[in-house]
């Protein structure tokens, strides 16, 4: 082994070394609550701070359903918008122009997320609430949209902006994949007599695990997306199955908890556990959807 | 014919995508200009000088401005020779596992929650500390700004081509060598291009330093104390009921997005060219 | 009729003309055969037949070219494609996609059949390439698990199932060994009976095995064009003698 690659060995532990110490640290501080009361952390609705701390109880699975439903909400309204943008820049974008899309794309997946986070308060939440409001007047009979009285800061409400947030990155990593299609099977598809749509179809077929796992890698932004998502989710354990009602999700949880985590015996050790969960959540996806797209040879 | 007709709306729902997707940007940038102009011109330069009012006084955003580029120094100051180093690694010995296997951690570093970064630098900074600090803060930014600026490091230098490392080794140069003085001046572009985006990412990186940076809304104090930061002023404004407030937001908004552009912008343009 | 007629057909790519005026009659249910060096042009004028050539960027055509009679031009294009079956240099079967789907896909779209009788339509253009007996019991086999040579009889196939009435190909044997290379000649052979088979090739002897007619194409022109033994017997042309014995190309 050379020299240089024994002076450099010692970096590459340190990176290693923080994620590993990372996962010790979320591991032995969730150590407590989990003495506590088990696994019913994850399994029960209930948040109870107290004094004493016999009486403290925390059980997070109102964020755990919220992470879930707003990452759903997210990829249900941004993967056909992210597959469709793909093959309009790729294909019905003069190539001159495609840029003038390209760019802007690439703009919002670097943007702050408190800037999605601001309007996301004061421009879309309002306009949300109006139309929540509508719909709640006609169809509330349907259980989706039955939340009584919406404020606009919901499930809904982080869904969209998620989808907003997380649609760049996807539509770049879906029309990566799509342009790279080798010419032979353009060529071919369209000899054959196929429309635009057809043909479109047997490409976007050929493409499916650069989807899967645009779709994987898009599902762990949003799960792990914190400050905008809790600046409109309304911040309470609520299990709902209306879109229209507000909950929390994971990551808002500790934003909004850990501030007066310490006065309280093992608020912090149930604050970590969900953090647990958010890291595992969050590796399990990112790992799947790196593995699918290593398959497909591009990472 | 209903062949045509599928086809037809198929275009449709293409170019309603792409409404789709840039309406809300421009949305956005609109809502931070249009909100964000009147306040600047409102406050004027002390805006960028002052402190924060009490509610319904003009003021300014002075401390987290400080505070941001505070912590992004410190955060490029102790992350950048680790994350080019790192690069340098993966790009100079692809082809050992346990290169490949960092690699992988660099990528997944890329897509990890940032929440929890800023509650790790918690644990093993600020609870052992006591106080929330600017080092805190720069710690976790540092840890967020890693895996970008060690794979753009990683791409630029393995595009440099093999014939210029070649032609160093045939001068009988060492690998240290060939790296710092050749490869690695080659790829300078691709580097400095990688820095700026990690230093334009982590300024706007809010959750990392809810738990660390704490937050100081009229101090500018050193580095083992709280510090403001841009992101994070904007964040617990919003949360606030007064109007003056909501008004500073914006215009931080302003700010911090005017910041974001124009690092940004340059070097995207500049990839169009090339 | 002529099953193809090309008439002062011009090709640009940006500023690069490629084709400089090509008039050719192609007669029916022959083969004929397009031979040329590389870069004469030869795959861009086989590609302008279908229009698959206007899926490059910044390509201009001036000409005309007429199928039995009507200009491509103003024909519907999934009309044009349908009734001119393409094959081409590398065998590219969709390799995600079943070998019974990679003939069933094109020929559902374009309700060649329905139901049950795709079944049919399958089985009658597997074994029309001659592959069917290789492949009858994998037919739900990934395409991509398939030898050189059968990939290309594969796509003959999927090509002839939309009942072609010219068929082009483009080099087709260029990346296959030369056993599976005569297999696909002895196909043509037997095609051009039905089929009117416009063959790219840059090999002479090639051309010279399996077409009726033939022309030599050179930087973008047509040289000489004519039946395949006065072409490679007595060449009018000074160019044409030279490239059919090998001393240019």
């Amino acid at each position: 082994m050379d020299q240089f690659k024994i002076f450099l060995l010692p970096v590459v532990g340190l990176v290693f070394g923080i994620i590993i110490l990372m996962l010790l640290v979320f591991t032995l501080n969730s150590i407590p609550i989990f003495q506590h009361e088990g696994v019913a952390i994850y399994t029960t609705n209930i948040w109870k701070a107290s004094e004493v701390s016999e009486e403290e109880f925390y059980g997070i699975l109102s964020a755990i359903y919220g992470t879930i439903y707003t990452s759903t909400i997210a990829i249900t309204i941004s993967l056909p918008i992210s597959i469709g943008l793909a093959v309009f820049v790729a294909d019905l974008m003069p190539r001159r122009l495609k840029e003038l899309l390209i760019i802007p794309t690439d703009i919002m997946a670097g943007l702050p997320t408190i800037l999605y986070g601001i309007w996301g308060v004061f421009v879309l939440v309002p306009t949300l609430a109006e139309i929540m409001k509508f719909i709640h007047g006609h169809f509330s009979f349907i259980p989706l949209f039955s939340y009584y009285n919406p404020t606009g800061f919901s499930y809904l409400s982080a869904g969209v902006l998620l989808a907003i947030m997380v649609t760049p990155f996807a539509t770049s990593l879906i029309r990566e994949a799509y342009v790279a299609i080798p010419n032979i099977y353009r060529e071919a598809v369209y000899s054959l007599g196929l429309t635009r749509f057809e043909a479109t179809k047997v490409l976007l077929s050929y493409i499916k695990p650069a989807i899967i796992a645009g779709t994987l890698l898009a599902f762990g932004r949003a799960v792990g997306e914190t400050v905008a998502v809790s600046l409109v989710i309304g911040n309470a354990f609520n299990i709902d199955a209306s879109l229209f009602a507000p909950g929390y999700t994971i990551s808002s949880l500790i934003a909004n908890q850990f501030g007066n985590a310490f006065a309280y015996k093992l608020m912090p050790s149930a604050l970590f556990s969900a953090g647990l969960a958010l890291f595992t959540i969050g590796l399990i996806v990112n790992i799947a959807g790196l593995i699918v797209l290593k398959r497909w040879g591009y990472a | 014919m209903l062949r045509e007709l599928k086809n037809k709306v198929f275009v449709i729902y293409l170019i309603l995508s792409a409404f789709l997707v840039i309406l809300p940007l421009f949305h956005i940038l609109f809502s931070v200009f249009a909100n964000g102009i009147p306040v600047l011109l409102k406050y004027g330069l002390a805006f960028l000088t002052e402190t924060l009012p009490a509610p319904n006084r003009g003021g300014g955003i002075f401390p987290a401005i400080y505070g941001t580029f505070m912590m992004v120094f410190l955060a490029s100051l102790m992350g950048i020779p680790l994350a080019v180093l790192a690069g340098i690694f993966v790009a100079e010995y692809p082809n050992n596992a346990l290169s490949r296997a960092t690699r992988s951690l660099l990528l997944i570093m890329l897509e990890f929650p940032t929440i929890l970064v800023g509650l790790f630098v918690m644990a093993i900074l600020v609870m052992p500390i006591g106080s929330f600090s600017a080092l805190a803060g720069a710690f976790a930014l540092m840890i967020v700004m890693l895996p970008y600026v060690a794979t753009y490091t990683e791409q630029a230098m393995r595009s440099v081509p093999a014939q210029y490392k070649e032609g160093a080794y045939a001068l009988g140069l060492r690998k240290v060598r060939v790296v710092f003085s050749i490869t690695l001046k080659i790829a300078k572009k691709g580097v400095i291009t990688g820095l700026l985006i990690g230093m334009a990412k982590v300024s706007g990186e809010t959750a990392p330093l809810i738990f660390t940076a704490g937050n100081a809304w009229r101090s500018t104090g050193g580095v083992l104390e709280p510090v403001g930061a841009i992101p994070l002023w904007i964040y617990y404004l919003v949360q606030q009921p007064y109007t003056n407030y909501h008004e500073i937001a914006w215009g931080a908004a302003l700010v911090l997005m005017l910041f974001f552009l124009a690092v940004f912008l340059p070097i995207r343009l500049s990839m169009v060219r090339t | 009729m002529n099953a193809v007629e090309i008439e002062g057909v011009k090709i640009s790519y940006g500023n690069l003309e490629v084709l400089k005026g090509v008039d050719l009659s192609i007669p029916e249910r022959i083969c004929f055969a397009i031979m040329g060096p590389s870069g004469c042009g030869k795959s861009t004028l086989l590609k302008a037949i279908n229009r698959l050539i206007e899926l490059n960027d910044n390509v201009k055509i001036r000409g005309e070219i007429k199928l039995f009679g009507q200009s491509i031009f103003k024909m519907d294009l999934t009309r044009l494609r349908r009734e001119v079956g393409m094959v081409f240099q590398h065998p590219n079967p969709f390799p995600h996609m079943s070998i019974y789907d990679n003939i069933a896909f094109a020929v559902k779209c374009n309700r060649i059949a329905k139901g049950k009788e795709i079944d049919k339509v399958v089985e009658w253009a597997l074994k029309k390439a001659v592959l069917w007996d290789e492949v009858k019991d994998r037919l739900k086999n990934k395409a991509n698990q398939l030898s050189g040579g059968q990939m290309q009889r594969l796509c003959i196939a999927r090509a002839l199932a939309l009942k072609p009435r010219v068929l082009l190909m483009d080099e087709p044997t260029a990346n296959l060994d030369p056993i599976a290379a005569s297999k696909i000649e002895d196909l043509i052979q037997e095609l051009k009976k039905e089929y009117t088979i416009v063959i790219v090739t840059h090999s002479p002897a090639q051309a010279a095995r399996i077409a009726d007619q033939v022309a030599f194409l050179y930087l973008g022109k047509v040289v000489e064009v004519g039946d395949v033994n006065e072409i490679f017997e007595k060449p009018k042309n000074e160019l044409t003698e030279k490239y059919v014995t090998g001393r240019i190309g």
